[in-house]
């Protein structure tokens, strides 16, 4: 350690510069140039002139029965994709992690999703979910379940995009699980088999709270991911958010006032809405973790 | 409970780290497992608790065979080395964690864990987790961990490895204590010969692989089979002087002593450094080289023929450099070797 003084700072700046000059470009002045225009009425994008300085565009946002339903569905998909992916992820890592026959199969067929493109496996899902050929219908049908229109029956849009987001997010979620599990000291676990230890209980006391860093981060970006979901829909559906937009996200909405309904003031403040909803969230988490993340 | 090896041999892909091992560890006794690093002290234990399976040989404990049987199943408490305690658990939670295994009930898994502590001095420590608490006390968390479930054997990794020096000889004792009062089976692994002479009431010594001795400390230190085991046991070494057997006769260095029927070859004398005495009638005349002092005594340095040795006396005599000194040797000090380092009986 070494105390930090003019001469070093101004030398790890000038380091920095690329970085930061493409971050301030690319990411700071826009978000800044977002709050902006979010408080005019009227803004012209290419000559930044604007007038109505207000909160106009966000009492409009907020009142707009498309932000509700983007709000809703949302939160449905944040709140079922996050647990079931961590959870399906946590179990597949440490099922590759236990070394059993034709996991070097496996290896490769999680990995795949993490390396194709997400519209390419959107393509995919469509032909899954489809009603006459999919496959999904066929297993379900094999249970004597009836035929259902995943993507165009307004009651099974949003379980479709849930269904398609958890998988969607797997591969990453246990690539990180499998380095954590392989990252555990291996005594930890010669110790718990010559106390006789079960299997689940092995699993719950220590694999668990010794990942609880890990499971806790991805958590957190997969939280946030979640609020953020947009490839996911157009991946699924294209150019519209769902029969009667039922699988309308936040991002959707803002994409869609901004380019489809050229609205871009109205967008910003959805988007800066969005934001500090991600904020608050993720700032409780965080708090939250202080408490329950294991040592 | 009694531990036996039968032609142990456990094989990894090039190494053989136990080759053909056959030895008992006594029952209730502590059995010190000593050797250089990598001569495969830990397979042999990793072997007894079951985490390695055997290439070949058989493990009985009593007059069960327990070589196939699953770790879970032997009822042995294992110490590892770097005492591998769950750092997310307090001491106390670590102890109870064997009994809830079992099923024991949580009132009474306490109870037993918090007699545990008290076994091994912890008591105040309980709620502690790993993490805040010194070397010394994690480990004696680690052996009230192996010993709350009432195993029938002990298994000790080089618990001491980690522990400074005055630490080491106090759990040392701590640990002698805690075998006598529990009078469990123990098996210690250890690469420091003192440790494993001042703990053990008996040891097995290793060297690559393969078993040199089983003995008690005195009768190792005393009768070694070889030269190896002669070389490994005492600080400091025992000095090897080079030299013959010619017409029932050997001399080393001045000592003469006779070798009866043994036919005339190259050997090595071994003679420790305790074994001479400063004799005005000694036989032999050395000039002191250089000397060395630990308050408890002097370690003096001197030429026997072509052999720089060393010999402990008495740290009221002060010499200097250059002073000649005369010398005898106590009784049967001196132990015969051939160039194979075996040992040469007379
Ligand atoms: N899992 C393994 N795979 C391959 N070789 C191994 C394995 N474990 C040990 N060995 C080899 O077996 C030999 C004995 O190893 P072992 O760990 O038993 O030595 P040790 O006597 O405990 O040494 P130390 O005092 O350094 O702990 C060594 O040559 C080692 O490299
Ligand atoms: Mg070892």
């Amino acid at each position: 350690m070494f105390e930090p003084r003019w001469k070093t700072t101004l030398k790890a700046l000038l380091y920095l510069s690329p970085a930061l000059i493409v971050i301030a470009v690319f990411v700071i002045y826009p978000m800044f140039r977002s709050v902006w225009i979010s408080f005019f009425k009227d803004y012209n994008i290419f000559k930044h002139t604007g007038s109505g300085f207000g909160l106009d565009n966000y009492k409009w946002v907020l009142n707009d029965g498309r932000f509700i339903l983007a709000l809703k569905n949302t939160t449905i998909y944040t709140i079922v994709v996050v647990p079931v992916s961590v959870v399906i992820a946590l179990f597949t890592a440490v099922l590759l992690n236990s070394k059993m026959k034709g996991m070097k199969l496996f290896e490769t067929l999680y990995f795949l999703p993490y390396i194709t493109n997400l519209i390419a496996i959107g393509l995919a899902f469509k032909f899954i979910f489809n009603s006459t050929y999919g496959i999904l219908n066929r297993i379900l049908g094999l249970f004597g379940i009836d035929t259902i229109m995943w993507l165009n029956d307004p009651k099974y849009s949003l379980p479709a995009l849930i269904i398609f987001g958890i998988w969607s997010g797997l591969a990453f979620k246990i690539v990180v699980f499998l380095a954590g599990i392989q990252g555990i000291n291996k005594q930890y676990y010669q110790a718990a088999k010559i106390d006789n230890t079960s299997r689940w209980r092995t699993f719950t006391k220590i694999t668990m709270p010794m990942l609880s860093p890990m499971i806790f981060y991805i958590g957190i970006i997969s939280f946030i991911g979640a609020l953020k979901t947009y490839v996911e829909v157009v991946g699924l559906y294209g150019n519209n958010p769902g029969p009667a937009d039922t699988a309308m996200t936040i991002v959707y909405y803002v994409y869609d006032l901004f380019y489809g309904a050229n609205e871009p003031p109205r967008a910003a403040a959805a988007s800066v809405i969005l934001f500090l909803i991600i904020l608050v969230f993720t700032f409780i988490q965080l708090r939250a973790s202080k408490k329950r993340v294991q040592y | 409970m009694k531990v036996r090896l039968e032609n142990l041999t456990k094989k990894f892909e090039e190494v053989t780290a136990v080759n053909d091992a056959t030895l008992e560890f006594l029952e209730g006794k502590l059995t010190g497992l000593l050797g250089p690093s990598g001569c495969g002290k830990s397979t042999t234990l990793y072997l007894i608790a079951g985490l390695f399976k055997a290439t070949s040989g058989k493990i009985f404990f009593d007059d069960e065979d327990v070589t196939r049987k699953e770790p879970e199943k032997r009822g042995i408490g294992l110490v590892f080395q770097n005492y591998a305690l769950y750092p997310h658990m307090t001491a106390e939670q670590n102890i109870m964690f064997p009994l809830q295994n079992l099923k024991v009930p949580k009132k009474e898994a306490r109870k037993r864990a918090l007699d545990m502590a008290k076994l091994v001095h912890i008591s105040e420590l309980l709620n502690r987790k790993p993490g805040q608490m010194s070397g010394g006390q994690q480990q004696r968390v680690a052996i009230a961990r192996a010993l709350v479930k009432e195993p029938r054997i002990l298994l000790l990794d080089e618990p001491l490895s980690n522990l400074d020096a005055r630490l080491r000889l106090e759990m040392r004792e701590e640990i002698k204590r805690i075998q006598r009062e529990t009078g469990v089976t123990t098996i210690f692994v250890t690469h420091d010969q003192e440790e494993a002479m001042s703990i053990s009431d008996q040891i097995a010594i290793m060297n690559e692989g393969l078993l040199q001795q089983v003995a008690s400390p005195q009768e190792m230190y005393r009768n070694p089979v070889n030269e190896f085991v002669a070389k490994f046991l005492g600080n400091p070494p025992i000095n090897i002087i080079e030299t013959e057997i010619k017409g029932g006769k050997v001399d080393a260095g001045g000592f003469l002593m006779n070798t009866g029927t043994l036919p005339d070859q190259p050997v090595h004398v071994g003679v420790r450094p305790e074994s001479f005495r400063l004799d005005a009638n000694g036989s032999v005349k050395a000039v002191v080289q250089a000397m060395e002092y630990t308050g408890r005594e002097t370690l003096l340095f001197a030429y026997l023929g072509e052999k720089l040795c060393k010999v402990i006396i008495n740290a009221d005599i002060i010499f200097k450099k250059g002073d000649s000194v005369s010398l005898s040797l106590k009784e049967k000090s001196m132990l015969l070797f051939d160039l194979e380092g075996n040992r040469l009986y007379v």
